[in-house]
Formats: C-alpha cells, structure tokens, sequence
C-alpha cells in the first residue's frame, strides 16, 4: 500500500532528524536536521489530505524561519561545536525525565490501538483540504481570527525591532546589565 | 494498515525529543530550535486527529458535516502564525544576549537570578 510506505518513510526521516536536531554539537547541523523534520511533517499532512497545510509548512517554516535562524547562526558566528560538558546525574536525570514524557505519551495514544483499533478514516472530496477550503473557513467563519493574528504578527515585529536594536549611545544602561 | 494511533505516537516522540532538546542543551538558538519541533508535533497530532475523526456514540460530527469541515487546518494555521512570531521576538532576544554576554549560552543569562 503506497499510504503505508509513504508514512514509514517520513516518520523515519522525522525521527532521526528529530534525533540530529537534539544531538548535533553544531547548530548549524541542528538547523539542517530541523529542515528535515519539517519537509517529513509536510509530506506526513500531505498523507492526511491536508495540502494546504502542507505547503504552508513549507514555505513558512523551511522557507522563512529557518532561513531566519541559520542567517542568525551566520551572523553571530555560532557555528561552532559546543562542549559536551553535563555531569552525569544531570544527562541522565533529563534522559530519565525525557522517556518518562515519551512512555507517557505513547501509552496515553497507544492505549487503544492494542484494543479498540483505529477510527475509521471517511471519504472526502478531493479538494478537501485544499487552499480554496481552508481559505473558505479563514475569510468567512474566522475572519475577527484571522485579523487579530495579523494584530499578533504586527505586535511580534515590532517587538522585535525594539528588542534587537542597538542601545543608543547616551542611553542609560544598568552597571553590568 | 495506517491509523490514526501511528500519526499519534510519531507526534508524541516528537515531542519528547523536543522536550530532551529543551532540556539538555544549553545553547540558546537549539531550545529555540527544540521548541519548533515540540510545535509541529503538536501541529501533526491536530492534524491527524482531523482526518481521523471520531463518529458514532462519542462523536462530534455525522459524515455529511465531516466533509465540510476543516476547522482543525485553521488551528493548525493559527498555530503556525504563533510559532512565526516567536521565532521572530525569541531570535532579537538571542541576538541581544549575544551582544551583552559575548555568547549565547542559556546558563550565562542569570542577571534576574536572587
């Protein structure tokens, strides 16, 4: 079944990125990894019918923000191998922390996989999903939502701006701050 | 046979690696990172539970409905919006840590510490 190939390939990739995001020294190897992640999870929604989505992760995430984060890497010359330094409590502490989520997580979703089985997967139209029917539900239904997320991405740049700008040279600064 | 619970536990591993990420490195742009990918876990558990929905005695909708309805990819989207803008203030903070401490190592970022 070409659906059954399709997730085993991208939850894969999915997983061992997610694994490179964590464990690579290099940011700059993180951020690769993260790509991949990203381009899985967007062909994962594709597998759900969720084209738009899809693209959208696409083009927002590996398209802006991760270009926005390696520009930072550049920009700050982190691209560097930090050292792995953490006492041994403390990495095994978190890795204890860490399965405790995952074992919690799988079983809460697993649960009923060993009982009751999937729910049923229902048919529907071929542009379900698609660009026209999101877009339908965000300009009719959600428009206050879609104006107030402008508001959001307004407030975000602007706060921004005013967060990374260099300090004015008179302006007071706190001793050692 | 693919199913909703494989969608789920993928996004629940996800996560976890995202939490260990959070947890582990010190590195400020990387929990940053970390954080992305607790998002889009979240974001592939909606979107799973939208195309798998649950009909019948503890349903929410009848099959005529169902494919009408795309509420869930409007969250989805919502949430990536949120993401986008704290990417964008979570980076000008890293980069005025980096100005101020000559590196951006979470650890070193203790001024508010008693």
């Amino acid at each position: 079944m070409v659906g059954a190939f399709f997730f085993w390939i991208f939850a894969f990739t999915a997983f061992f990125a997610g694994v490179g995001v964590v464990a690579s020294r290099n940011p700059m190897h993180s951020a690769i990894s993260l790509v991949a992640v990203l381009i899985s999870i967007a062909g994962l929604f594709l597998a759900l019918h969720a084209e738009f989505l899809a693209w959208i992760l696409v083009i927002v995430y590996t398209g802006a923000v991760m270009v926005l984060i390696v520009f930072v890497i550049s920009l700050l010359n982190l691209d560097k191998d930090e050292p792995i330094d953490y006492t041994a409590a403390r990495r095994w502490g978190m890795a204890a922390l860490t399965m405790f989520i995952a074992a919690f997580l799988v079983y809460l979703y697993a649960d009923p996989l060993i009982g009751a089985g999937h729910p049923a997967k229902p048919p529907v139209p071929d542009d379900w999903g698609s660009v026209q029917t999101v877009a339908i539900d965000l300009f009719t239904r959600y428009m206050i939502v879609v104006q107030l997320a402008g508001v959001l991405l307004t407030a975000a740049v602007i706060g921004a701006v005013v967060v990374a700008r260099k300090p004015e040279q008179n302006e007071e600064r706190e001793p050692g701050a | 046979m693919i199913g909703l619970y494989h969608f789920l536990i993928l996004s629940g591993v996800l996560f976890s690696l995202g939490v260990l990420g959070v947890l582990l490195r010190r590195n400020a742009l990387v929990v940053l990172m970390a954080v992305e990918l607790m998002l889009n876990a979240a974001n592939l558990a909606v979107v799973a539970f939208v195309r798998y929905p649950m009909f019948g005695d503890g349903g929410i909708v009848n099959a005529q409905d169902y494919a009408a309805m795309t509420n869930g990819m409007t969250l989805v989207f919502l949430v990536m919006t949120v993401a986008a803008a704290e990417v964008g203030v979570g980076l000008a903070i890293v980069i005025n840590l980096y100005r101020q401490k000559k590196s951006v190592n979470i650890e070193e970022a203790n001024a508010l510490k008693g």
